[in-house]
């Protein structure tokens, strides 16, 4: 018995002294390989800083070392406008390397198609956009994923309509999508302000939301008629637009919605009239901070400690709500 | 001016972006001297007086603004002229920088052309 428990000692010992052996190993290499990145980060980042400004790159640049330029141009992207962007973008194209990777958004492994999608984001090349704009159909979710980043990226307005409707259906994660959306910008508005009306009521509401994010002033009118939508999510949602875009002119309207028969629209309702410091809402958001049910009796309460303190702070007594929004002013 | 470069200060915490702006700067004929974060800014806008400081608005240990007033308050640098580099661009912010003695503002993302005409513009009207 002493023998075999000796044994046993024995290889766990020796089974230690291997995994620590490799997990030393493995570490040597890891640190190899970040030294290796970092020298040639070194070496290629005067040629990515050349091509951000325009400037051709003598010689060619073998495979490993033109993606290496292009994580590298990647992470200058977050930093540069469009314009100098296009400069990294026509360096890939004559490169072939957008070609090559429109070419491999068709592999047979997804793994392939999805480092292929990402890495076109990176190249910035607009050629891309509707190679990506077909893989927002890939049966891999990853792809798709990849692709919907890369045109956020790309700035790629014609994609906004299909990244919208595969942001409803589900189709898309809603964070990246929505990321994309926003990358794209007020250039994403002239097809959202199509989508407001479109039949399928989640594709009206993820545009009225984004509309609400990206828009201005002269979409308060659009947005006030989806105040009377059929779809309480997007009454709420042209609710909370309006009041991010701060529209006064349509107070009259968003007073309507404090009556709206669904509880989460009267306080979304009851939120933007705060914001937008309309005084004519105070007797009726008075009465729904005294009356309503939780939310939309908080809402108001708040709403109204926005729009006038002092009626807040004299009310105080006749509701939690208003004892709590008179606390959060002080 | 004389025949030297001139010397222009780059603060920054974010390294690609430092890169970004020395690199065209320097092609631009300009020597350029760095800075990771405000304390950095400051000393070396003392210690080196330099033509123009180009200083991010949210630095670590202390902000474009904080460093733009005490350029502004020492009497060496009063006159160095400062670009805010920033990307809070909303009206109050602006007016916050200006109001901190700041000449000029840009935002990110932004072209590295375009801060050199805006560097060249400034430096021109000296």
């Amino acid at each position: 018995m002493a023998h075999v428990l000796a044994a046993v000692a024995a290889a766990l010992g020796v089974l230690g002294v291997v995994s620590v052996c490799v997990l030393a190993l493995r570490r040597i290499q890891v640190a190899r390989a970040d030294r290796t990145t970092r020298e040639a980060e070194a070496r290629l980042r005067p040629i990515a800083l050349a091509l951000v400004d325009g400037e051709p790159v003598a010689g060619e640049l073998e495979s490993r070392d033109a993606l290496r330029v292009a994580a590298l141009l990647s992470r200058y992207a977050r930093w540069l406008n469009r314009d100098a962007r296009r400069n990294a973008a026509s360096f890939f194209e004559q490169l072939n390397a957008v070609d090559d990777a429109m070419l491999e958004l068709r592999a047979r492994r997804p793994w392939r198609r999805a480092t292929a999608a990402f890495a076109l984001g990176d190249m910035g090349s607009p050629r891309a956009v509707p190679a990506l704009v077909a893989s927002l159909d890939d049966p891999s979710r990853d792809v798709r994923a990849a692709a919907t980043r890369s045109l956020g990226r790309l700035g790629a307005a014609e994609a906004v309509e299909p990244l919208v409707h595969a942001l409803a259906s589900g189709h898309l994660p809603h964070g990246v999508a929505g990321e994309a959306l926003l990358a794209v910008g007020a250039d994403a508005l002239p097809s959202l302000r199509r989508l407001e009306r479109e039949s399928d009521a989640t594709v009206r509401a993820a545009a009225v939301e984004l509309v609400g994010l990206l828009g201005n002033a002269s979409d308060a009118p659009l947005l006030v008629e989806r105040l009377r939508d059929t779809s309480a999510e997007v009454r709420a949602k042209a609710a909370r637009a309006l009041g991010r875009l701060g529209a006064g002119d349509a107070a009259s309207a968003l007073r309507a919605g404090l009556d709206d028969r669904i509880p989460f629209v009267r306080a979304a309702a009851a939120n933007a009239l705060g914001i937008v410091g309309d005084e004519e809402a105070v007797p009726a958001l008075l009465h729904i901070a005294r009356t309503d049910r939780f939310e939309v009796a908080r809402a108001a309460a708040r709403a109204l400690a926005r729009i006038d303190p002092s009626r807040t702070r004299a009310a105080a007594d006749e509701s939690p709500h208003l004892r709590e929004a008179t606390d959060l002013l002080a | 001016m004389t025949d030297e470069k001139p010397l222009i200060l780059v603060a920054d915490d974010d390294d690609d972006i430092r890169s970004l702006v020395t690199f065209r700067l320097e092609r631009s004929g300009y020597e350029v001297v760095q800075a990771v974060d405000g304390d950095e800014a400051l000393r070396l806008a003392l210690e080196r007086i330099p033509d123009l400081a180009i200083l991010d608005v949210m630095m670590p240990k202390q902000t474009g603004y904080e460093v733009t007033r005490a350029i502004r308050a020492n009497e060496a640098t009063r006159r160095m002229p400062v670009i805010l580099l920033t990307a809070r661009v909303q009206e109050t912010d602006v007016t916050r920088g200006f109001d901190a003695g700041a000449d000029d503002y840009i935002k990110k993302p932004f072209s590295p052309q375009e801060l050199r005409a805006r560097v060249q513009a400034i430096l021109g009207r000296r």
